[in-house]
C-alpha cells in the first residue's frame, strides 16, 4: 500500500501564542486507511487537518498528499483530492438549496453542466438525501446539513475524506448516520479516511489513532493497543471507550479480564462466556 | 419571525414560476416605468387587467396580494392626503392658507392610489412567484455587460446569494440572544426609547461575533472546497429564455405601446 499522506516535521505556531500548536509532528497514512486523530481542545488536531488541506501557511515542516508535495503552487491539487467536513453544520452550508450546495465545489472545479447534474443526483442518493433536494438549509436538521455536507464531498470524488469534528454537534442518530455512509464509501471506494474528534467512542472503526497533545503525538497505533492504555488516555483528558472503562471496573472488583481489547459486543460475548464457566 | 422578509415565496407550478427570471424582472421594471406615464383612466384600466391577467397566470391566491399591499396602506394614504391638501387646478371646493382641496387634487389622488397599488401587486407577483435566489441569478446575468468595466458581477451575486441564505440563520440566532438576554431579566417591551435602544445593544454585540466568527467558518469551508473567485466557474443553475417568455415579453411590449397611443386621447 503507498502513503497517501505524509507529514515530516510539521510545527507551526498561530502568531498570538508562543506555545506552538502543532510541535514537529511526522506521520504517514496509507491509501485507504481510516485513521482518527484524537486530543482534547487545543491539541493542535483541527491545526493538523487545516495544515493538510493547505488552510494555514505553515513554515517548517513538510506535507505531500497522494505524492505531491504541498506547496503555495500546488495547493488547488491537493485541495482537489481532499473532502473535508467541518463542525459546524450550518457554517459550512453554502447555497441556498441542498442541491445548490452540492453542486458549489463542482462549480468551483468547472465541471460541465450535464456531468455536474449526475454528480449531484449520485452523491445525493448516496446521503439518502434526494428527496430534500430543493430543501433550504433552515429546513434541514443538524444531521441532515452534514450529510448535505457530505455529498458535497462525495461530489467532488477526492481521494481523502477529512473529518473535523464532524459529528461533534449531531445527535446520536445523526452521528451513526455519517459514519454509516463514511464506511460503507470507504469500503467500496477505498477513500482515506482522516477523522479527527475527541470522541473516543467514535474511534472504534479506526484502523490506526494517533493521539495529539499539546501539539505533539504522544502515541500511535491500533485501537486496541492504544485502549488498552486507558492511564494515558484518561492523563490527558480524553475517555475510553465504554467496554474499555467496563473492564476497569470489573478490575476494580477483582474479577480477572480479558488483556486483548474487545468492542461492546466482544464484552458481551466474553461475559457471558465467563458466566457459562463458573 | 422569520417569514415575513425573505419566506414569501411561494413555490407552485405555474406559467408565471415557470418564466425565465430575467424575462419576469425586467418586465417588471417595464410595468413599474410604464405606469408613470399613465394620464387617464383608460391607461390604467388597460394596466389593471395585465396586472390581473398577470396575477391569475400565477395561480397564487389572491389573498396574499391583499396582504402585501395592507401593510403600504398608510403610506398610500399619507401621500393621497398631501395630494389632496396641495394639490391645485380644476375647480376649488375649499381653501385655507396654502390648503386647497380641488376637482384636479382629487382626482390625483386617485391616480396616485391606483398606480401605487398596481406597482404594489406586480412587485408582489415578482417575490411570491420567483424565489429570492434565482431573483439574484438573474441579476448577475443582466450585469453581466457590466464585467467590461471591471464591475465584479460573479462576486457580487454570490455575495447576495451568500446574504441571502444567512438571514434566517441570522434571525434565529437574533431569537436565541434574545431569549438569552430575556432569561437573565432583560424586558425589551417597557420603557421609552432610548431606553429601549440600550436594550438592542446587548443583542447587537453578541450576533455581530457571532456573525463574524459564522463568516470565518464560511470562508474556509469554501477555500476547503476549491473556491477561487469567480472567473473560471461553471453554473448549476441555468437560466433558460422560452417560448412562455417571449410571449409574456410581447403582451408587455402591446401594453406598453396601448399606453403610448392611448396617452394621445
Amino acid at each position: 500500500m503507498n502513503e497517501m499522506i505524509k507529514v515530516s516535521h510539521l510545527t507551526y505556531a498561530y502568531t498570538q501564542n508562543s506555545q506552538p500548536a502543532l510541535d514537529d509532528v511526522s506521520f504517514t497514512i496509507s491509501s485507504g486507511d481510516w485513521v482518527a486523530i484524537v486530543g482534547h481542545n487545543g491539541s493542535g488536531k483541527s491545526t493538523l487537518a487545516q495544515a493538510l488541506d493547505g488552510l494555514i501557511d505553515f513554515k517548517l515542516g513538510n506535507i505531500w498528499v497522494d505524492g505531491t508535495k504541498l506547496t503555495e503552487q500546488s495547493v488547488w491539487t491537493v485541495r482537489s483530492n481532499i473532502g473535508m467536513i467541518f463542525q459546524n453544520p450550518d457554517n459550512q452550508f453554502v447555497g441556498a438549496t441542498v442541491e445548490d450546495d452540492v453542486a458549489f465545489g463542482l462549480e468551483n472545479m468547472a465541471v460541465p453542466h450535464d456531468e455536474m447534474q449526475a454528480r449531484v443526483d449520485e452523491a445525493l442518493s448516496e446521503v439518502h438525501m434526494s428527496d430534500f433536494r430543493r430543501k433550504q438549509p433552515e429546513q434541514l436538521s443538524g444531521g441532515q446539513k452534514q450529510r448535505v455536507a457530505l455529498a458535497g464531498v462525495i461530489a467532488m470524488q477526492p481521494k481523502i475524506i477529512i473529518l473535523d469534528e464532524a459529528t461533534s454537534m449531531l445527535d446520536p442518530v445523526g452521528r451513526r448516520e455519517i459514519l454509516g455512509v463514511i464506511r460503507k464509501l470507504k469500503k467500496r471506494l477505498g477513500i482515506t479516511v482522516l477523522s479527527i474528534t475527541h470522541e473516543i467512542d467514535e474511534t472504534t472503526d479506526a484502523d490506526k489513532i494517533i493521539v495529539l497533545n499539546d501539539g505533539k503525538i504522544v502515541s500511535t497505533g491500533a485501537p486496541e493497543t492504544i485502549y488498552s492504555h486507558s492511564g494515558l488516555l484518561l492523563k490527558l483528558g480524553l475517555d475510553v471507550p465504554y467496554s474499555q472503562r467496563l473492564k476497569r471496573e470489573l478490575t476494580q472488583r477483582h474479577i480477572k479480564t480479558p488483556e486483548t481489547y474487545f468492542d461492546e459486543e466482544g464484552m458481551v460475548d466474553w461475559l457471558w462466556q465467563s458466566l457459562l464457566k463458573k | 419571525m422569520n417569514k415575513i422578509l425573505f419566506g414569501r415565496y411561494i413555490p407552485l407550478d405555474s406559467f408565471v414560476h415557470r418564466m425565465d427570471p430575467r424575462s419576469k424582472l425586467i418586465l417588471s421594471f417595464l410595468y413599474v416605468i410604464v405606469i408613470f406615464f399613465a394620464n387617464n383612466w383608460w391607461i390604467y384600466l388597460l394596466m389593471a387587467v395585465v396586472a390581473f391577467v398577470s396575477i391569475l397566470a400565477s395561480k397564487i391566491n389572491f389573498k396574499l396580494f391583499v396582504d402585501g399591499v395592507m401593510p403600504l396602506l398608510w403610506i398610500i394614504a399619507f401621500t393621497m392626503v398631501i395630494q389632496i391638501l396641495f394639490g391645485t387646478g380644476g375647480q376649488t371646493y375649499w381653501h385655507w392658507g396654502i390648503f386647497s382641496i380641488t376637482s384636479v387634487g382629487i382626482l390625483n389622488a386617485a391616480y396616485i392610489f391606483v398606480r401605487f397599488t398596481l406597482i404594489i401587486l406586480i412587485s408582489t407577483l415578482l417575490t411570491l412567484s420567483t424565489s429570492p435566489i434565482q431573483i439574484s441569478d438573474a441579476l448577475e446575468s443582466l450585469l453581466m455587460p457590466l464585467r467590461k468595466i471591471h464591475f465584479p458581477v460573479y462576486e457580487v451575486a454570490l455575495m447576495l446569494s451568500i446574504a441571502l441564505r444567512f438571514v434566517p440563520s441570522l434571525m434565529d440566532e437574533t431569537e436565541t440572544i434574545m431569549n438569552a438576554q430575556r432569561a437573565r431579566g432583560v424586558d425589551f417591551g417597557t420603557g421609552n426609547i432610548i431606553q429601549r435602544l440600550k436594550k438592542i445593544i446587548p443583542i447587537l454585540i453578541p450576533l455581530f461575533v457571532s456573525a463574524f466568527n459564522r463568516a470565518e467558518d464560511l470562508a474556509t469551508a469554501m477555500e476547503a472546497r476549491g473556491y477561487r473567485g469567480g472567473a473560471g466557474r461553471t453554473k448549476y443553475r441555468l437560466l433558460k429564455w422560452e417560448t412562455r417568455d417571449t410571449l409574456a415579453t410581447l403582451v408587455y411590449s402591446l401594453m406598453a405601446i396601448g399606453v403610448f397611443a392611448l396617452r394621445l386621447l
